[in-house]
């Protein structure tokens, strides 16, 4: 596959010349992954503003820390996992407390799976979004990021079966919510 | 993973969202503010700058003879081979010419050449060269073989079996060189030589550092840097010297030595330094000094005056009607201790000559003399008096006939014996036994008794050289 090339220069190129300062290669970086690291805020943020935040802020340490970047892996992937980074540890400075939500709130008659695949991309987000912060991150991390529960677990600092049972109560969540908007559609 | 999950993960992995409007401005704005991201390549300079550095420092400090234009001894080379490539240079100078750089560096494989081709008359260089290229890995004849059969019976060192076979005829090549004297092989050998004594002798220090400048003083390595400034602190000890006359003064002078004491003094200054030639330095300044005595006195024939008041009171039917009030003075005899710290104190300007004896990288020996012109002296404090019973003040503050300091001492003479330890190519730390000479009598020339102080300190400090 031929490299990507914006702008005359490949990413490798862009990258080097990031790494002397050039503001016009960190621009073109930035178009290049912004709109896909966006999606990824937006997944882990409860609102757009906070997405934003989490979106300026892990954009800034990519380019600050731009020499730790080994060439070796994927600039993209190295990318998300500053942007989820940031979004965790500005889930973990949130001065709120945890919702506590138990399983007994909602209903046994939940939407199938199959109802999911109805709806827009845009409509999924808003549901994860409209998850509490635990679910979402432990929901976003697991099922769209691929992470297993041990490393969840670490990046969370939380336990195991917390990871597991958040997991859990995530799905029920959503399952529910869609329930809901389509007994309201209906 | 369930289906919801790769409901999800399918419809968002690949996501796109709206950017921010004025993200990359807000980004950029931050970039501004935080410090510019790390050179990767800086680093990695860095560490060859210093690997050349230290490899350079160490072929010189090996190579001392190099800074002062000394043909350097090579350790490779023999006496005979010494010998043989000085006359090689003077007889065949167009060889030498003819041969570059990249050349010196394969002068074991040329060697090789005549190993291998020893019954062949000598090529040039050039065509030497590619014949030892030619005749190890392309067309190896019966020596090539019997070679490689050694290399494979040598245990396993980590190099090819080709390499292995060049390091073992390099070897045996260097024994017969020494062993054949044949013309050609001094031809080459000393040929090659002679261009590496050029190259390092082309790359000498003070072709580098000192363009025109003629050759400067200590330490030797930084001869470009001929200023500097000293500051220094001396730990001083200044024993007095009396004499008078008169001998009847004698008393007096033993009294003075019993009652004086000679206790930590210290001087301090800083002084500029100019390097006249070679191996000559001139240095000015100021100095402070302070010389510190304690003066301990016990007046055994003190009185103590004391003045008693009585009051009488007259009564009449039992009541105070007046009061007659008498004083009567009496006298104690007793003993009076006085201690006071006595101090003299001088404001000089020394001019003074070093010499350097000795200097390396890390150290120069030198020895200091000169003068120190005095501005002037301040005493206070107290002294017995002539009559041996009288503690004086001997504070002056401005020149007066009844004065028994003077308040300018003139000349001094000064001597040290310098050290100074290369902390960086700048800074140098000092330690400096001095002593100062002090022929003027301190007292004033009215006062009977002469009072001399020498000084012997050590004196430690910094020199920036720039």
């Amino acid at each position: 596959m031929s490299p990507l090339i914006i702008n005359g220069r490949t990413e490798k190129e862009l990258l080097k010349a990031c790494l002397q300062g050039d503001r016009l290669a960190q621009r073109d970086i930035f178009n290049m992954y912004a709109g896909k690291m966006m999606a990824v805020c937006v997944r882990y943020s409860r609102h757009r503003l906070e997405a934003e935040d989490i979106f300026q802020d892990a954009f800034v340490k990519v380019f600050t820390h731009l020499a730790e970047f080994e060439s070796t892996g994927s600039f993209e992937g190295w990318v998300r996992r500053i942007i989820i980074n940031t979004a965790i540890k500005n889930n973990q400075k949130k001065s709120v407390s945890h919702e506590e939500i138990g399983l007994e709130h909602y209903k046994e008659d939940s939407a199938g799976p199959e109802v999911f695949s109805l709806l827009s991309e845009e409509e999924l987000i808003k549901l994860i979004s409209s998850l509490p912060d635990g679910y979402r991150m432990v929901f976003n991390l697991y099922a769209i990021e691929g992470y297993s529960h041990k490393e969840i677990s670490e990046l969370l600092n939380i336990e195991e079966s917390t990871s597991r049972s958040q997991l859990l109560k995530a799905r029920r969540m959503l399952q529910e919510k869609v329930h809901e908007l389509y007994k309201v559609a209906i | 993973m369930n289906n919801i999950d790769k409901i999800f993960r399918n419809k968002l992995e690949h996501h796109h969202a709206d950017i921010p409007d004025k993200a990359w401005a807000n980004i950029e704005a931050r970039l501004n503010e935080s410090p510019k991201p790390k050179n990767n390549f800086f680093p990695v300079g860095m560490m060859l700058l210093g690997l050349f550095l230290v490899s350079f420092g160490g072929y010189l400090s090996m190579n001392d003879d190099h800074l002062f234009g000394k043909i350097p001894a090579s350790s490779s080379m023999d006496n005979r081979q010494q010998n043989r490539m000085a006359s090689t240079t003077s007889v065949i100078p167009e060889v030498s010419k003819e041969i570059s750089f990249s050349q010196i560096n394969l002068s074991t494989e040329n060697k090789q050449i005549r190993f291998l081709n020893a019954e062949k008359p000598v090529p040039a260089v050039s065509e030497a060269k590619q014949r030892t290229t030619t005749t190890l890995y392309k067309s190896p004849d019966n020596s090539f073989s019997q070679s490689q059969a050694e290399a494979e019976s040598m245990p396993s060192t980590g190099m090819s079996p080709e390499r292995m076979l060049i390091e073992q005829t390099s070897n045996n090549i260097k024994t017969e060189i020494f062993r054949q004297h044949t013309s050609e092989i001094s031809y080459l050998d000393n040929a090659l030589n002679n261009n590496k004594l050029k190259f390092f002798r082309s790359i000498r220090l003070p072709s580098i550092f000192a363009k025109d400048k003629p050759v400067k003083a200590c330490p030797f390595v930084y001869d470009y840097q001929n200023k500097s400034v000293d500051v220094y602190v001396s730990h001083d000890y200044s024993p007095k010297q009396l004499s008078a006359n008169d001998s009847e003064l004698n008393t007096h002078i033993d009294m003075r030595n019993q009652t004086e004491k000679a206790l930590y003094s210290f001087s301090a200054g800083f002084r500029f330094g100019y390097n006249l030639s070679y191996k000559w330095n001139l240095h000015t300044g100021f100095n402070y000094s302070q010389t510190n005595e304690k003066f301990e006195y016990i007046d055994p024939e003190s009185n103590q005056t004391r003045i008693i008041i009585i009051k009488d009171y007259v009564y009449q039917n039992g009541k105070i009607i007046d009061s007659i009030i008498t004083q009567e003075t009496v006298t104690v005899p007793g003993t009076t201790k006085l201690k006071v710290f006595n101090k003299y104190r001088s404001y000089d300007i020394p001019v003074l000559a070093r010499y350097t004896l000795f200097a390396n990288h890390h150290l120069s020996l030198s020895a200091m003399a000169g003068v120190y012109l005095n501005v002037a002296t301040r005493q206070k404090g107290m002294i017995l008096d002539l009559d041996n019973k009288t503690p004086v003040e001997i504070y002056v503050k401005e020149k007066q006939d009844n004065n028994l300091f003077k308040t300018q001492l003139g000349v001094s003479g000064y001597a040290s014996f310098s050290m100074a330890y290369h902390l960086t190519s700048n800074v140098d730390f000092l330690l400096e036994p001095n002593v100062r000479f002090q022929p003027e009598s301190l007292s004033s020339n009215h006062y009977a008794v002469s009072q001399k102080m020498n000084t012997f300190g050590v004196s430690t400090g910094l020199r920036y050289k720039f």
